[in-house]
């Protein structure tokens, strides 16, 4: 039974930080601008994370730290999309390059450590309780938030605009890089609350591996889910599951060899990608129109 | 290249040198020593001399795959994958299948084949279905890497060398020769080289490439055979990846360990964009890049630099690189703004 309950917890955390890591990647994609560094950008705050944790002890802190460090890294690749206008398969790389540079160089001396994850809040739910930490909360609330943010508000109809008809906004007298950078550095914070959810809870100790490719993961999530929070939130829980599926084998005592059974997470995105690429669904479908463009007004 | 692209990329690597010595300082370092031992030992030092011109040799074959899908708008991210496999699919003609007699063709044929394949399935997918080519040849990097582990650490772990886990030493009749005291792998690339360069830049089908990489619409509307220029792009450029591998793996290695491919496949990236994936360019900067790769040891020795500190280098690099065609646009867009 409390067996039962850690495996719970396993598929939970796990799928907490892809929905994090999913979910900042949504809205900037949303408003057009799309990140091929996430990756970078997750380990880079994993590791701000767990130093400052280290550091100073405090776990909000390092939380903090880390939102912001995914920010400064989101907010260079916002500024070379938007106002360098290069090509952002490009400039997604260039910062997974830094972001994977400055976490080996600032955490080598954290190479190792291990720490007391998060500890959780216990929510009592009429006969359950439940025990979720902060980050896991946070990521539950930003789902729906982002969801009636998107669908019912103004400032959702500004942020679809900037994917879909930069040029409307343009007329109206919006500053559509302005307002993409901004975007895109939100989106930035929420992805580095994805890496704080890795090293604080999921696997809470500091190697430069860490990711483990959870930020390539997380954007063929953001693409399966039609751009839709509330979907992603599902997608992020098959493939929360999926990623801890070499652990659960070995606990239910499959006989695979370990090694080749931690290729299904990677194996199972593509076949998502395929699924999601079929013209039956593709037509069902939406992506934002100026994905991956920069915005340039025609005179 | 034309002169102001030569200068603005002098002055890129100049800036990510100036980076990446902030960080040498944080580390107690001095860079302008650091970067004088490095050029030292990766070039002047013919020990050192021969390791670079090895990595030389796997990152022009490497970066003169990725010219060619590069040119055309195709993101294979997916060289380090395929530089496994293709090595792991040679290990299976000399572990596992008998061939009767010792060569190295056979392998390297194999493992280019397969390497290959690996890379015309991601595009296969694009071509099929608009599958994301820079997602799914990430996933078989990892997928990749694991299959390296499953032989590295499993099935073909050499039991005789105890704790290590790397695989039994292939025999003198599968090793690549050194040829005038280098490693094959160099002169080998310079032949690859120029053979990427006559393709893309001499050929009709490099042309078909390059004019499907600057605009999608009037390579459609010329009815170019879209299936030849992305999955056989895709395909040549595997074929290179699988080359490298094979060839690190028969000319360097000898047998497979878990650090065989050391991200190479990543750096081939930023190697070919700084060569503005024009073969030739890139031969020249894979000789720069190899040297730093090399040098980046000795920092991480003397200075205690972790390795991954180049990743910053190339990060910053890269980022220069590609804002520089756009920074006259910038300055444009500037003006307009204030006047």
């Amino acid at each position: 039974m409390d067996g039962g309950g850690e495996f719970i917890k396993l598929i939970i955390d796990s799928s907490t930080v892809l929905l994090l890591a999913s979910l900042g990647e949504l809205i900037k994609e949303r408003s057009g601008i799309l990140n091929l560094g996430l990756e970078g950008i997750i380990s880079f705050s994993a590791m701000s994370a767990i130093a400052v944790y280290i550091e100073v002890g405090n776990p909000y802190l390092a939380i903090l730290v880390a939102g912001v460090a995914g920010a400064f890294l989101s907010l260079i690749h916002g500024f070379i999309s938007n106002y360098i206008k290069a090509d952002q398969v490009l400039s997604g790389l260039a910062v997974l390059f830094i972001g994977i540079g400055l976490s080996g160089l600032l955490g080598s001396k954290y190479e190792g450590l291990k720490v007391d994850p998060l500890t959780p809040v216990r929510i009592v739910l009429g006969d359950f309780i439940i025990s979720m930490d902060i980050l896991t909360i946070t990521a539950y609330i930003l789902a729906p938030l982002l969801f009636i943010i998107l669908y019912k508000t103004r400032y959702g109809l500004i942020i679809r605009g900037l994917g879909d008809q930069p040029e409307g906004l343009d007329y109206l007298g919006y500053d559509v890089d302005k307002l993409r950078t901004i975007v895109v550095v939100v989106g930035g914070f929420i992805v580095g609350l994805a890496g704080a959810k890795l090293t604080l809870a999921l696997i809470p100790m500091w190697s430069i591996n860490v990711s483990g490719g959870r930020g390539w993961i997380a954007l063929a999530l953001v693409v399966s889910s039609l751009w839709n929070p509330m979907l992603t939130f599902l997608v992020a829980h098959v493939f929360g599951f999926l990623n801890q599926f070499p652990i659960l084998s070995q606990v239910m005592g499959l006989e695979v060899d370990s090694r080749l059974i931690s290729t299904t997470p990677y194996l199972s995105t593509i076949v998502l990608l395929v699924i999601f690429s079929l013209p039956m669904l593709k037509r069902l479908g939406y992506a934002p129109r100026e994905l991956g463009k920069p915005y340039i007004r025609r005179d | 290249m034309d002169i102001r692209s030569f200068l603005s990329t002098i002055v890129s690597v100049l800036v990510a040198l100036f980076v990446y010595g902030l960080f040498i300082m944080y580390f107690g370092g001095d860079p302008l020593d650091a970067y004088y031992r490095m050029f030292r030992n990766s070039y002047l030092d013919p020990n050192g001399l021969y390791e670079t011109l090895r990595l030389a040799g796997s990152l022009a074959i490497l970066s003169a795959g990725l010219s060619l899908v590069f040119k055309a708008g195709i993101w294979n991210i997916g060289a380090e994958g395929q530089y496994i496999i293709g090595g792991i699919a040679a290990g299976y003609m000399i572990y596992v299948f008998n061939i009767g007699f010792e060569t190295p063709v056979i392998p390297i044929l194999v493992g280019m084949l397969v390497g290959s394949l690996y890379s015309a399935v991601p595009a296969y997918l694009k071509y099929k279905l608009d599958v994301n080519e820079v997602l799914t040849t990430l996933m078989l990097n990892y997928v990749a890497l694991y299959i390296l582990y499953y032989h590295v650490y499993g099935v073909w772990r050499d039991p005789s060398t105890f704790g290590f886990p790397v695989t039994p030493e292939i025999s003198m009749g599968f090793r690549l020769p050194d040829i005038l005291g280098m490693n094959f792998l160099f002169p080998l690339s310079i032949i690859v080289s120029i053979v990427a360069y006559y393709i893309l830049f001499r050929s009709k089908y490099g042309f078909k490439l390059r004019v499907y990489g600057e605009n999608r619409e009037a390579a459609k509307y010329s009815r170019y055979n879209l299936f030849t220029l992305i999955v056989g792009s895709m395909a040549l450029s595997g074929l290179a990846s699988g080359l490298a591998g094979t060839g690190d793996f028969l000319s360097y290695y000898h047998r497979f360990k878990p650090g065989y491919a050391a991200g190479l496949g990543y750096t081939a990236i930023i190697t070919t964009l700084v060569g503005e994936s024009n073969p030739i360019y890139t031969l020249i900067s894979s000789i720069f890049f190899a040297g730093f790769l090399y040098g980046s040891n000795t920092i991480s020795i003397v200075a205690g630099v972790p390795f991954e500190g180049i990743y910053i280098f190339e990060g910053v690099l890269l980022a220069f690189i590609i804002s520089r065609r756009y920074i006259g646009r910038w300055v444009k867009w500037m003006g307009a703004e204030n006047s």
